[in-house]
């Protein structure tokens, strides 16, 4: 009765972090199930990649569409699954590369640099096309959202290690 | 038609980020870091706290890192342990 209680409250006016668990644990498991039984180092990387991703997409989306980091970053992983897939059999790795060094080669200087914005651009995803004072915020949302997806994961981690 | 004009001129230095705003967003930043969250705010220069973000915000990314290659180890490991153990089950029925 109680159990049933709880699953009433939907999904969306739960914290972020139910939120993240929730998604995290549903992509988790989602990979498993179309795990391969292959033990090469190529699927071992693969398989960190895809739980890496499974991790930041379900945070994205726990977060909610209201803010730029998230849009962003659902938005480079879903792009990147796209090329993943469109080129299995061209040379992925080389788009990716050049797309990646093509960015970086134009940073936006607006004189702002003074403080050293330029390095959070580059680590808040969507950072390049925010302006300074939405910078600041969407980095302190940001933070704080990293900050519950590594304390879930760890939580993970002991559960699955336990 | 005075105040319009330094209206005008007012939202130019507007767009231009007021400096009082900036100070409030970096102490709320710097409330975020472990590193600097229980020093004074105004002994903290806005560009030493914007160093500390990128350094924890980089962190935060090498533990996601790490935690997700543990993780991705634990479920894999864990498929395998099952894996073994419903075999030795089937062996047990067969035998």
């Amino acid at each position: 009765m109680f159990s049933g209680k709880i699953r009433k409250i939907p999904l969306s006016r739960r914290s972020i972090r139910t939120r993240f668990a929730y998604k995290f644990s549903k992509a988790l498991k989602e990979l498993n199930q179309k795990r391969t039984f292959s033990s090469s180092l190529e699927a071992y990387n693969r398989r960190c990649y895809m739980v890496k991703m499974a991790s930041y997409a379900s945070l994205a989306s726990a977060a909610g569409s209201r803010r730029t980091w998230s849009r962003a970053l659902l938005w480079k992983i879903r792009r990147n699954k796209g090329l993943m897939r469109t080129n299995k059999s061209a040379a992925p790795r080389r788009r990716i590369s050049s797309l990646i060094s093509k960015k970086e080669e134009n940073p936006n200087n607006n004189g702002e640099d003074l403080l050293g914005l330029e390095g959070l651009r580059k680590l808040v995803p969507g950072g390049e096309v925010m302006d300074a004072l939405s910078l600041f915020d969407e980095t302190a949302d940001y933070i704080k959202c990293l900050t519950i997806q590594v304390q879930i994961m760890r939580k993970f981690v002991h559960f699955y290690s336990g | 038609m005075s105040s319009r004009r330094s209206r005008s001129r007012h939202s130019s230095t507007v767009s231009r980020v007021n400096e009082d705003q900036i100070n409030e967003l970096v102490s709320n930043l710097q409330q975020l870091l472990p590193e600097l969250r229980n020093r004074c705010s105004d002994k903290v220069s806005a560009a030493r706290v914007l160093q500390e973000t990128c350094n924890y915000i980089r962190n935060l990314h090498r533990e996601v890192d790490d935690l997700s290659e543990r993780l991705s180890e634990l479920l894999a490991n864990q498929d395998t342990t099952q894996a073994a153990l419903i075999r030795s089950l089937l062996m047990q029925q067969q035998s």
